[in-house]
């Protein structure tokens, strides 16, 4: 903590005898870069008079390692086991998008099937980022419940990711033309149990922390994202839909199975707090459903077309922009390849650099700091997608 | 607010007294996934040594080290040694492995205050395979290699055209990219030439500059293209899991699409006074002639028949190389200034002695033309022909009609291969014996399909023991099925007649194709006892120089291998020895 203060001179008439007068004007606090109540290695400095926040600078950048960069100096497929290290909790949609640039560019057909099991993981991924969030959000308010109850049950669905793809976290599943390996023998089985057991852990999950007294009084009304601040700051995903505005890329312009299935695209009104973790948890219902229409609609046949030798692959020139629907909002890919055997140039466009940085900034401004926290988990602000 | 909301945390309390469903550690153990991809395993004598795992791998946490490993052709003492500091844990090393030697075990544990350690010798004797694993379906390496356009075999048969149609510009740039630049094929390859550096010209479209290395190392790379035995696609990783880079067609792809080699290729001389002459100019003559001319020195080149190419003229048959490539490769060779006298045979008018007396050294390749018979009853006579004078005949234009009537060809190598074609353009039906299993056959396996093709029929595991005569002429010929004999283990199976069961077949000519070995009789009346003669092959040293100073060999009558390519490099290292013969005189 730093005190800033600014010198009043008073000089006397005669001007012999000089006094100087101090008053503190502000506090600056440094919240981050230590993990504690941060989503990550990610920094804010506010400037707080009492308990008020009057001035909030995001301070990203402690988690840069040039994902951008490297993946220029790496051949096309080394790029597929580095992208899903930008985001953490949901690293699936780096896999699909990087994997879906490459398709568009060389025009690698997707086989049915792999479409299907490629949608399979993302929504898995999206529940379990889903209960990441829950834990992370209730966590920053005090209530270490949910937060124990929900790692726990993300850890069924890691379970499950490891079976299907060898590695828990970074999964390095999706490559172009499909995926690595077919699904194992009674995965949708597991997988269908798993959406039965989870159906029943989210209406456990709102006795003690949706409908909860504490939880209601601490967010209604904090942090509110009208309408058209929304549209001004770019907001997307769920903080766009707690908005009321509905808008979703799987709807919008549907990718990989998406266009096969019915689901509802999910809004609250009021932009808030409170609307922003209640959409994700409506959301997280509205997922399991859509798993249950793709365990059922899954197609057989081949899950991955083959692309050249590696080694010597050669992408066609060009460049692309893909989307997808991620937990945070709309991530992007822009991909422009010189027809070498490395890309020119890959920019991500994370939905953490809007909703982390400019929009952050503004939110906190009025607000006390003990919500900081909070504020910054609801918006689900993952860093390292900033810094990429 | 309802009171309802501030009870309902409440109901937390009643998961107290459940159990757990986290794992205990360390009671109870984490067991990982199928798939899972932990800490890298490596059957150390599966392993090729290849690097391909090491060239993939983003994270550099491969190096490839010198172990002490027994270095089969085909393979090289070079294993993986992985950091885990480094490691990803991708696997992409498992799915681009060629062999399968390579997987990510079940192992995910290493504790250690010793940064050291983490650097994993994963090279192991034996262990029982689990985790992530080689999947051929899902192998990075695609299987299948750039398909040509082939002209049906009813086509073929009637008449000498050219059976070869060779890539397209696409299709080759696409086979080129198969290639994991391993470089085992260098090695393989007798002349060694740089693979892996001309099929990434050819894929980058430079085959310019693709040539221009080919012909560093074979100045008759476009009949090497079409006709060679190939032994760098016989140790090419990428065929254990499909077929292999088409190296051999690549090459013919990219010399036949540089009309002149003389305008990329550079062959400015700096005269040198010394003249060297060759006897003989086939593969090996022409190769040394080609390199030892770029050193500056006059080359004479002697040979017995009206045109130069050897047996690749006189041996091969036309559809399998088209005159115009030999032509092509011969009036470049000439073109640096090499001279060629045709029609001169060495050892009868002019001699060993002379020739050595008037130039500097002398090389003598002319090649395997004293054909071995099989020795049975009732063999001699006119019409049990030999393969090499057959197609000899045949090549030279000279009229055979065979229309209607049964040949039967005895060998399994690539002359057999020629023979039993040959014959079936000539209007027969051929038959084959061959005293082993087909996989034994010393001929091109595309050679055998084309062949079967055709319609010929292979008596594989079949020994002729005696022909029978009628009024001189063939009528049928005896023979016996054979068993194999496995004893002799790294050798080919020895056969065993079974006597007891003779079977007879009908039969019109008999072409013999079980091997040939050189004439060396004029040598020998030449030069007597003071040329050391082994296994009926002149003796010689590194630099292809024999007992007699001056006088050097290769091709045919001086290796084992018998075929273009090993005469070639026959030739290129001749050609450094006779310069260091000359520059140290």
């Amino acid at each position: 903590m730093k005190q800033k203060t600014e010198q009043k001179k008073s000089l006397n008439q005669g001007g012999k005898n000089m006094t100087e007068e101090k008053s503190i004007d502000f506090f600056e606090y440094f919240i981050g870069p230590q993990h504690p109540g941060i989503t990550g290695n990610f920094g804010v400095i506010l400037n707080a008079v009492g308990d008020e926040i009057i001035k909030a600078q995001a301070n990203p950048g402690y988690l840069h390692r040039a994902f951008e960069k490297l993946m220029e100096q790496r051949m096309y497929l080394q790029n597929v086991p580095l992208v899903c290290r930008i985001c953490v909790p949901e690293p699936d949609v780096n896999e699909a998008l990087y994997s879906m640039a490459i398709e568009t560019l060389t025009g690698i057909e997707v086989p049915e099937r792999a479409k299907y099991i490629r949608t399979i993981v993302l929504e898995m991924a999206r529940l379990a980022a889903y209960l990441f969030y829950f834990g992370g959000t209730a966590a920053t308010l005090g209530l270490y419940t949910l937060p124990n109850w929900s790692f726990g049950d993300r850890d069924y669905i890691l379970d499950l990711f490891e079976e299907l793809t060898g590695a828990r976290i970074y999964h390095i599943y999706m490559q172009p033309g499909g995926v690595r390996r077919d699904l194992p023998k009674d995965f949708t089985k597991k997988l269908y149990s798993l959406l039965q057991t989870l159906k029943k852990r989210i209406k456990e999950y709102d006795g003690i922390f949706f409908d909860a007294a504490l939880f209601k009084k601490r967010t209604k009304g904090v942090g509110v994202i009208n309408k058209d601040m929304a549209i001004e700051y770019s907001v997307t995903g769920p903080n766009l839909r707690a908005s009321g505005i509905a808008y979703d890329i799987r709807k919008d312009t549907p990718y990989l199975a998406y266009p096969d299935i019915n689901f509802n695209v999910i809004t609250e009104n009021e932009g808030d707090f409170y609307s922003r973790v209640m959409v994700r948890r409506r959301e997280f219902e509205e997922d399991i459903k859509i798993l249950e229409q793709l365990i059922d609609k899954l197609p057989s046949g081949e899950v991955w077309n083959r692309y050249p030798m590696p080694l010597n692959w050669k992408v066609e020139k060009g460049d692309v922009y893909v989307k997808v629907e991620s937990t945070k909002g709309e991530y992007g890919y822009y991909v422009v390849s010189d027809g070498s055997e490395k890309p020119r140039r890959i920019h991500v466009r994370g939905p953490s650099m809007t909703h982390g940085i400019m929009l952050l900034e503004k939110l906190l401004k009025g607000q006390r700091i003990a919500d900081i926290s909070p504020i910054m988990f609801s918006l689900d602000i993952c860093p390292p997608d900033i810094d990429r | 607010m309802a009171w309802n909301d501030i009870l309902k945390p409440l109901s937390g309390w009643k998961f107290l007294f459940k159990k757990p469903h986290t794992i205990r550690y360390p009671k109870e153990d984490k067991i990982p996934s199928e798939r899972y991809r932990g800490i890298h395993t490596n059957m150390i004598d599966k392993c090729i040594g290849c690097g391909s795992c090491e060239k993939i791998c983003m994270n550099q946490a491969i190096t490839m080290k010198e172990m002490d490993v027994e270095v089969k052709e085909g393979t090289t003492n070079l294993r993986p040694v992985v950091d885990h500091g480094r490691c990803c844990y991708c696997g992409l090393c498992v799915d681009i492995c060629p062999t399968g030697s390579l997987w990510l075990s079940r192992d995910y544990r290493h504790l250690s205050e010793d940064i050291d350690t983490f650097i994993i010798d994963p090279n192991v004797k034996e262990k029982e395979r689990e985790g992530w694993q080689k999947a051929p379906e899902f192998s990075l390496i695609p299987p299948e290699r750039g398909k040509m356009e082939e002209i049906p075999p009813e086509k073929r048969v009637k008449s000498f055209m050219e059976v070869f149609v060779g890539y397209t510009e696409p299709i080759a740039k696409e086979e080129a990219q198969r290639c994991l630049g391993c470089g085992l094929c260098v090695d393989a390859c007798a002349t060694h030439m740089h693979i892996p550096d001309y099929l990434k010209a050819i894929r980058e479209g430079n085959n310019e500059e693709a040539v221009r290395i080919m012909f560093k190392n074979n100045p008759l790379s476009e009949i090497c293209g079409t006709v060679c035995t190939h032994f760098c696609e016989n140790v090419c990783p990428v065929g254990i899991i499909g077929e292999p880079v088409a190296i051999q067609w690549e090459k013919e792809f990219a010399t036949r699409t540089i009309e002149d080699y003389k305008k990329i290729i550079d062959t400015t001389i700096k005269e040198k006074k010394e003249r060297v002459a060759v006897v003989g100019a086939g593969p090996a003559g022409l190769s040394f002639a080609f390199y030892l001319r770029l050193k500056g020195y006059k080359i004479d080149v002697f040979e017995k028949y009206e045109k130069p190419g050897g047996m690749m003229l006189l041996g091969i048959p036309s559809y399998r190389l088209p005159r115009k490539v030999i032509e092509k490769e011969i009036k470049f060779i000439t073109s640096t200034g090499v001279k060629i006298h045709t029609g001169t045979q060495i050892g009868k008018k002019k001699t060993f002695k002379e020739l050595l007396k008037k130039y500097s050294a002398v090389f003598v390749a002319t090649g395997n033309t004293k054909p071995y018979t099989m020795g049975i009853p009732g063999e001699e006579g006119k019409d049990t022909l030999q393969a090499i004078s057959f197609l000899y005949d045949v090549n030279t234009g000279k009229k055979i009609d065979l229309k209607g009537k049964k040949v039967l060809v005895v060998g399994g190598g690539n002359v057999a291969m020629d023979a039993i074609r040959t014959s079936r353009r000539l209007g027969a039906d051929v038959y084959l014996s061959y005293r082993r299993r087909e996989v034994d056959m010393p001929a091109d396996e595309l050679e055998r399909k084309e062949a079967k093709e055709e319609g010929i029929e292979f008596m594989i595991q079949t020994l002729p023991i005696e022909v029978i005569r009628e009024k001189g002429k063939i009528k049928a010929v005896k023979y016996v099925p054979t068993d194999m004999d496995f004893s002799e283990k790294g050798k080919r199976p020895k056969p065993v007649p079974r006597m007891n069961d003779v079977r007879t077949l009908e039969v019109d000519i008999i072409i013999e194709a079980i091997g040939q070995g050189p004439d060396l009789t004029y040598l020998e009346q030449e030069f007597g006892e003071s040329l050391k003669i082994e296994k009926g092959k002149p003796v010689v040293d590194k630099n292809l120089m024999c007992s007699i100073k001056g006088l050097f060999f290769g091709g045919d009558m001086a290796n084992k291998q018998n075929d273009i390519v090993s005469a070639v490099a026959d030739g290129r290292r001749a050609a450094e020895g006779v310069h260091n013969y000359l520059q140290n005189k």
